[in-house]
C-alpha cells in the first residue's frame, strides 16, 4: 500500500483525491490545514504529500519547507497542489523543496500517472 | 498664503510722492522764473527812465551852455549895460543860427521888460515878462535856467520851454536876461528814445507839468501821480501803479533829470510789460501740466499693472489653494517659500512653521523599503528643465510621523534669462490608489482562487465519472459535488455582480412598504426546511420603507452566515423591534463568534477572518460587504456585536420605518 497525505482546506478537493486514488491501493490521510498536515505527516510517515498552498495558518510552502528540513520527513515526495497558477508560484514551490507542482483545476488521471512516475522513480 | 506685496504699495507711494514733489518743484520753478522775469521787466523800465533822463539832460545842458556862452559875449554885455538894445539883435540872430530849433530868442532888461527879439515882433516889445518862470529863475539863481512849460505869448497852444541866462556887468550886477524858447516838440532827444511797447516816455517839468512825451499809448496822463512826485523829489525807481478809469495797471520807471528839476517817467501797460512773463508762465505751466499728466499716466499704468499683477497672483493663489493636490514652492536652494492648504493638511505643517526651512528637512521622504530619501527638487528635474514625475514609490512623513504614499511632479521656475527662481513641487496623496491597487490584486487573486476551487471539483469529478467505473454511492457523491460547485460558482458571480452594481451606484432600489414579519418568514422558510436546527423569532409588527428584494438579500446573507458559522446546529434567533424612527433587526447565533479585531474587518470587501473554520465554510468575503452596502443604501446602519466568551455574535441592522409604521395585531 502506498501511503498518501492530502492537505487542503477544501473538503471537495480532499474527496476528489480520495475518490481518484482509493481503488489504486493507496492509504489516504486527510489534513484540513498546515498545522494538521505537519502533525499527520510526522505521525503517519506517508510516502507522498499533496499540499495545497493557500491554507489557513501555515501555508503549503511553509509546510513543505518544514518537512524537508526534518530528517524524519525529508524523504517524503511532495507535490504542491494549488490554485495559484503563476509561474513565480511554481518556482517558489520548487525552491521550497517540492518534487512536483500541480495547478487547479487538474486532471485526476494525470495526477494518478504523475504519482505512479514518482513512485517508480523512487523504486517503490 | 499670498499677501499683496508690500513692495506694490511702496511703489504706489513713491509714484504719488514723485508726482507731488515734481509738481511742487515745477510750480516753484514757474513762480520763481515769473518773479525773476517780472523783476527784470521792472528794472528795464527804471533803466529805460535813467537813459531817458541822460538824453534829456545832455540836450538841455548843451542848450543852456550855448545860452551861457552867448550871454557872456563882451559886446552883448556892453550893449545891455548901456541899454543899447538894438545892438543885441545880432546876438539873438546868432543864437538862433547856432540852434535853429529855438522858436525865438529875446533880450529882457533886469526888470523883465522885453527889449529885443528875434524874429522881430513889435507887439511884444516893451512888454513886461517878469511874471515868467524863467525870469524868476534867473533872478534867483543868477545862472542859466530852464523854465517850466508855458504857452508862448501870441501863439495859442504852442507849448514851449524857455532857456534863460543872466547877462552880468563887470561887477556882477544883472544888466539883462538872454532868453530862447523851444517848442516842446522840437526836443531832439525824442528821436533817440524809444518808448516801451504800448507805453510812453514822458518828461515832466519842475511843477509836474508834462513837457513832452514819446509814443503815448492812449490818453494816459501821469500828471500828479506818486511816481512823478517821487522823481521830482529826486528819487528814482520803478513800480506798478493802478490808475483810475480805463488806464488800468501801468508799470512805471521814474528818475529825476539831475540839475534841472525835471523828471522822466517810462511807462507801459502792466499786461503788455508782463507779456513775456505771462507767456513764460503759460509755457512753464504747460510743461508742468505735461509732466504731471505723464506722471499721472505713469501712475495709472503702474497701478493698472500692479492691479493686473495682483489679480494674477490672486488667481494663481485661488487656483493653488483650491487644488486638491499638495503644492510646494521652493527657492533655488530648496528652501520652502510657501505651501498650499492641501499640503498643510496632508503633512500637518502650517506655512508659517516651515517657511524658509530646507525642504528635505521638513518633508522627509521614504522609499518602498522604508529608507530615508534626501529630497532635493533639482534631482527630480532633467537638465532641459522639463518637469518630471518621480517614478519612485515615495512616502511622505507627516508632522505626526505617519507615512503617506505620494506621487510627486517637480518643475523648475525660470526667469526670462533662464536663471532658476525655484521649484514647484506638486504632490498627490496616492493612498487611495495604492489601496485600490492592493484591493484589485486581492480581488484577482481571491476571485481566481474562488473560481479555481469549484472548477477543479467540476473538472475532477466529471473526469472520474467519465473514466472510472464508480459505485452508486460514489457516483452520487461525485454528482453532488459537481452540483454544489456549480452553485458556488453561481453565487460567486451573483456576489461579483452585486458588488459591481453597488460600486457603480446602480442598485436601483424600489422603495415600498414592507411588512417585516412576512419578509423574515419568507427568508427563514427554506433554511428551516433544509437545516436541522431551531429558528426562534421575536418580531414586533413593523412596516419599513425598503426594497423588499434587497431586504430578503440582506437577511438571507446574515442568516446563511449564522448557519455557516454555527455548525453544531445551535439555535439561531431573529429579532425585530422599534428603535427611534427605525426598525432594528438582528440575527443572533451561538456559533464560532469573533474577536473585536475580526469584527472590525468583516464588513470590508474581501474582509475575511483567517480562521480554519471560516476557511472551511468557504465564501468570497463579499457577502457582508454587500449586506452593509445594501443597508446603507436604505439609509440604515449595520454592525456586529461579538457574543461573550467568544461564542456567537449578533449582527444587527436598521431600516427606516414607513409612515404607517405598525400593523395592529
Amino acid at each position: 500500500m502506498r501511503k498518501l497525505l492530502i492537505a487542503d482546506d477544501e473538503s471537495g478537493i480532499r474527496s476528489l483525491v480520495r475518490m481518484t486514488l482509493e481503488d489504486e491501493s493507496y492509504e489516504i490521510v486527510e489534513a484540513t490545514d498546515g498545522e494538521e498536515a505537519l502533525n499527520l505527516a510526522r505521525e503517519h510517515q506517508p510516502d507522498v504529500v499533496l499540499l495545497d498552498i493557500m491554507m489557513p495558518g501555515l501555508t503549503g510552502f511553509e509546510v513543505c519547507r518544514a518537512l524537508k528540513e526534518d530528517p524524519k520527513t525529508k524523504g517524503m515526495a511532495i507535490v504542491m497542489l494549488t490554485a495559484k497558477a503563476q509561474e513565480v508560484d511554481e518556482a517558489q514551490g520548487l525552491s521550497a523543496g517540492a518534487d512536483d507542482y500541480f495547478t487547479k483545476p487538474f486532471s485526476p488521471i494525470a495526477l494518478m500517472r504523475k504519482l505512479d512516475e514518482l513512485f517508480e522513480a523512487r523504486g517503490l | 498664503m499670498f499677501r499683496p506685496a508690500p513692495r506694490a504699495y511702496t511703489g504706489i507711494a513713491i509714484v504719488v510722492a514723485v508726482v507731488f514733489l515734481g509738481g511742487a518743484a515745477l510750480a516753484w520753478a514757474v513762480l520763481e522764473s515769473r518773479q525773476a522775469v517780472r523783476t527784470q521787466v521792472i528794472e528795464d523800465h527804471l533803466r529805460h527812465a535813467l537813459v531817458a533822463t541822460t538824453a534829456v539832460q545832455a540836450e538841455v545842458t548843451g542848450d543852456l551852455a550855448l545860452l551861457e556862452v552867448i550871454s557872456r559875449r563882451r559886446l552883448l554885455v556892453d550893449a545891455a549895460f548901456e541899454e543899447r538894445w538894438g545892438d543885441a539883435t545880432y546876438h539873438l540872430q546868432d543864437l538862433r543860427m547856432v540852434n535853429p530849433r529855438f522858436g525865438s530868442a529875446a533880450l529882457l532888461d533886469p526888470k523883465g521888460t522885453l527889449r529885443a527879439r528875434d524874429p522881430e515882433d513889435p507887439s511884444v516889445l516893451g512888454k513886461d515878462f517878469s511874471h515868467r518862470d524863467y525870469y524868476r529863475g534867473v533872478l534867483d539863481a543868477r545862472r542859466p535856467y530852464l523854465s517850466t512849460v508855458f504857452t508862448q505869448a501870441g501863439i495859442p497852444r504852442l507849448k514851449v520851454v524857455a532857456f534863460a541866462a543872466p547877462i552880468q556887468g563887470a561887477s556882477g550886477e544883472l544888466v539883462g536876461i538872454l532868453q530862447a524858447t523851444l517848442p516842446v516838440d522840437r526836443f531832439e532827444f525824442a528821436s533817440g528814445l524809444e518808448a516801451p511797447e504800448s507805453g510812453s516816455v514822458i518828461v515832466f517839468d519842475q511843477k509836474g507839468e508834462q513837457v513832452t512825451s514819446i509814443d503815448v499809448g492812449g490818453d494816459v496822463s501821469f500828471k500828479s501821480t506818486s511816481v512823478v512826485a517821487k522823481a521830482l523829489g529826486g528819487m528814482s525807481g520803478a513800480r506798478e501803479l493802478n490808475l483810475s478809469g480805463d488806464r488800468g495797471t501801468r508799470l512805471a520807471g521814474y528818475a529825476p533829470v539831475t540839475g534841472l528839476g525835471w523828471a522822466v517817467v517810462v511807462e507801459s501797460p502792466a499786461e503788455v510789460a508782463y507779456e513775456d512773463v505771462t507767456a513764460l508762465t503759460w509755457r512753464l505751466a504747460a510743461v508742468l501740466g505735461l509732466v504731471l499728466l505723464g506722471a499721472v499716466g505713469a501712475f495709472l499704468a503702474i497701478t493698472s499693472l500692479l492691479r493686473r499683477h495682483d489679480r494674477l497672483r490672486r488667481e494663481a493663489s485661488a487656483i493653488v489653494a483650491s487644488m486638491g493636490d499638495a503644492v510646494l514652492v521652493t527657492d533655488p536652494d530648496s528652501r520652502v517659500l510657501w505651501v498650499n492648504p492641501a499640503l498643510e493638511k496632508l503633512a500637518g505643517w502650517s506655512s508659517q512653521e516651515i517657511r524658509g526651512r530646507p525642504t528635505f528637512e521638513t518633508f522627509r521622504l521614504f522609499d518602498e523599503r522604508g529608507d530615508h530619501v534626501v529630497f532635493r527638487p533639482s534631482d527630480f528635474v532633467t537638465e532641459k528643465g522639463d518637469s518630471s514625475a518621480g517614478d519612485a514609490k515615495l512616502a511622505l512623513e507627516t508632522k505626526e510621523g505617519h507615512r503617506i504614499p505620494i506621487h510627486t511632479t517637480t518643475a523648475p521656475i525660470f526667469d526670462e534669462s533662464g536663471g532658476e527662481l525655484g521649484y514647484v513641487i506638486v504632490g498627490r496623496d496616492v493612498s487611495r490608489e495604492r489601496e485600490i491597487d492592493a484591493l484589485k490584486s486581492n480581488l484577482v487573486s481571491t476571485v481566481s482562487h474562488e473560481l479555481r476551487t469549484p472548477l477543479t471539483m467540476i473538472k475532477g469529478f466529471s473526469e472520474l465519472l467519465l473514466t472510472k467505473e464508480l459505485s452508486q454511492e460514489r457516483f452520487e457523491k461525485a454528482l453532488s459535488e459537481i452540483n454544489k460547485s456549480a452553485d458556488r460558482l453561481s453565487r460567486l458571480i451573483d456576489d461579483l455582480l452585486s458588488v459591481s452594481r453597488i460600486e457603480s451606484g446602480r442598485l436601483g432600489l424600489e422603495f415600498m412598504e414592507v411588512d417585516l414579519r412576512k419578509v423574515i418568514d419568507e427568508v427563514l422558510r427554506p433554511f428551516s426546511h433544509r437545516e436541522d436546527r431551531t429558528f426562534e423569532s421575536e418580531i414586533e409588527p413593523l412596516i419599513v420603507n425598503a426594497d423588499p428584494d434587497k431586504v430578503v438579500q440582506i437577511l438571507t446573507n446574515l442568516v446563511s452566515n449564522a448557519v455557516k458559522y454555527s455548525g453544531d446546529g445551535s439555535p439561531i434567533k431573529i429579532t425585530a423591534h422599534r428603535s427611534g424612527g427605525s426598525a432594528e433587526i438582528a440575527v443572533v447565533d451561538q456559533g464560532i463568534g469573533m474577536s473585536e479585531a475580526e469584527a472590525a474587518i468583516v464588513f470590508e470587501k474581501f474582509g475575511r477572518v483567517e480562521r480554519p473554520e471560516v476557511r472551511q465554510a468557504g465564501g468570497t468575503g463579499l457577502g457582508l460587504y454587500i449586506t452593509k452596502s445594501l443597508v446603507e443604501a436604505h439609509g440604515g446602519q449595520v454592525w456586529v456585536e461579538p457574543g461573550p466568551d467568544s461564542t456567537g455574535c449578533r449582527f444587527a441592522f436598521t431600516l427606516p420605518l414607513a409612515e404607517k409604521e405598525t400593523i395592529v395585531g
